[in-house]
């Protein structure tokens, strides 16, 4: 088992009088990643932000074993009056780092994001994905030891969202992640532990992987997917959306595609 | 703590909301002394005044500067302590550039009616910044106090300020609230030491009240 970086006993936190969370304990490992779910209102940002020091707990104790916290809000700032790289020149120095390792970290994370050319560009008129890239990167900059994202997917163009979900991965190994999401895709990829919150509980799922997997594909005729075992089947014209246990999609698949089907899209049920 | 004032400052002036609070402060300042032969400490204590109104309003635009996310990015950078202290000491810092313009204008000008002496330099600029941190304390607790609701918050300052600057008249038609009244500043009482325009009257009395206030004011930053 390793190091606890976070601890919740507890904990429950009032808004405005109304109840947001209650009862709520866990705990949670360095270099866990973790994905905080829940319908929209069910309080996944109000917990993040509790785990980021923005809320204090109504009762209840929350414990960091962390030196360094990032935190991405799920929108950007609309009227940061400040260029995008002197923004984050200054964010970098609230930290004390150097002049010189804060341009060698700016280089390397604008080359990564793909936002060389627009550093010089006031972040008011910088479009949601760019603005949000910048959002991550202010998180990053810092080096946490536990990086929190609200819903840090959203606004982000495709390429963008496979680009962040690469970092993310490689991030996992260096820290601790936790993260709002409604997006499967995201789960799958970087979560190691759910937390489901639902009524201001939260539940804690230690094994993220799925047992299911929906398969799309397109059919010739529906008489080929007569005969082949699956434990749902949706059809739409000549679109059928298979769900199947995990360990009998290979096969599954393989018969699909003799068959002459095309595969649109494979995914893990969530 | 330097990054952050730094930040503060150029969101601040780029967002221009400076400009109401600082003309009103330069302009009053140039229609009190544009007569000459005026009081000194008397003079000086009408722009302590002012400046008193004047840093409520800067301190109250330096904590609705930011929308919530900003807000709460910064927590997390700065923590919410850092963004406090960040917040009172930019509001100080401008309120120490206008309190060098209200006490050193009028020398400039040669407004007063006798040779001013480094006893009322020092007097002047205490009385200032006292009134400063005066009205960075009224700004900050209409600010963030959780139990005035947002829209009110204009309005608690303006009230606090009118119970403080009407103190004596209060207390002279409701004694009851005499004691009530002692958590609000004591500007009245320290503006009455200057009204006179005397150095006389600043005895044994002003400096232990002046000493136990300065304490007072000074104690949430030393702790």
């Amino acid at each position: 088992m390793g190091k606890v970086i976070l601890k919740a006993l507890d904990l429950k936190k009032e808004i405005d009088g109304k109840e947001i969370l209650q009862h709520v304990s866990f705990q949670i490992e360095e270099h866990a990643s973790i994905a905080i779910r829940g319908s929209n209102g069910s309080g996944k940002s109000t917990l993040l932000k509790l785990l980021a020091g923005i809320y204090d707990p109504t009762s209840g104790k929350l414990v960091r074993n962390a030196k360094r916290i990032g935190y991405v809000p799920e929108h950007f700032p609309e009227n940061l009056r400040f260029k995008l790289k002197e923004y984050l020149t200054l964010v970098a120095t609230f930290q004390g780092m150097t002049k010189k390792d804060i341009e060698a970290e700016l280089s390397e994370y604008i080359g990564l994001f793909e936002i060389e050319s627009f550093t010089n560009t006031p972040l008011k008129k910088c479009s949601k994905g760019t603005k949000q890239k910048v959002g991550i990167l202010q998180a990053l900059l810092i080096k946490p030891d536990i990086l929190l994202l609200d819903e840090p997917l959203t606004g982000l163009d495709t390429s963008s969202q496979q680009n962040l979900m690469a970092m993310l991965e490689k991030l996992k190994t260096k820290m601790t992640i936790i993260f709002t999401t409604h997006e499967d895709l995201l789960v799958e990829n970087i979560a190691d532990q759910i937390f489901y919150v639902k009524d201001g509980r939260v539940l804690v799922q230690t094994e993220n992987k799925s047992s299911q997997r929906v398969i799309k594909v397109r059919f010739p005729n529906k008489n080929v997917l007569l005969g082949l075992e699956f434990n749902e089947l949706h059809m739409e014209e000549d679109i059928a959306i298979i769900t199947i246990s995990r360990d009998k999609s290979d096969d599954l698949l393989r018969k699909l595609l003799n068959n002459n089907c095309s595969v649109l899209d494979v995914r893990e049920r969530i | 703590m330097q990054g952050f004032i730094k930040y503060q400052f150029k969101s601040y002036i780029r967002s221009f909301k400076i400009i109401p609070p600082a003309a009103t402060f330069l302009i009053w300042i140039v229609v009190l002394y544009h007569y000459s032969g005026v009081e000194i400490l008397s003079s000086y204590a009408v722009s302590s005044i002012v400046l008193y109104i004047v840093t409520t309003w800067i301190a109250m635009n330096l904590f609705s500067i930011e929308e919530e996310a900003e807000k709460n990015m910064l927590f997390v950078q700065v923590g919410k302590v850092n963004y406090l202290l960040g917040k009172w000491m930019i509001s100080f810092l401008i309120a120490l550039a206008l309190t060098l313009f209200s006490i050193f204008y009028p020398l400039l000008l040669g407004s007063f009616k006798e040779a001013v002496q480094p006893i009322h330099l020092g007097l002047s600029i205490f009385i200032h910044l006292l009134f400063a941190i005066f009205g960075i304390l009224v700004g900050s607790f209409s600010s963030i106090t959780s139990f005035i609701p947002k829209r009110y918050t204009w309005l608690s300052a303006v009230l606090i300020i009118a119970i403080t600057l009407s103190y004596e008249g209060i207390v002279e038609k409701l004694s009851f609230l005499k004691w009530l009244l002692l958590i609000f500043p004591p500007v009245v009482n320290v503006i009455n030491f200057f009204e006179p325009d005397d150095l006389n009257y600043f005895g044994k009395e002003f400096w232990i009240f002046s000493s136990l206030l300065s304490y007072t004011q000074l104690s949430p930053f030393l702790h």
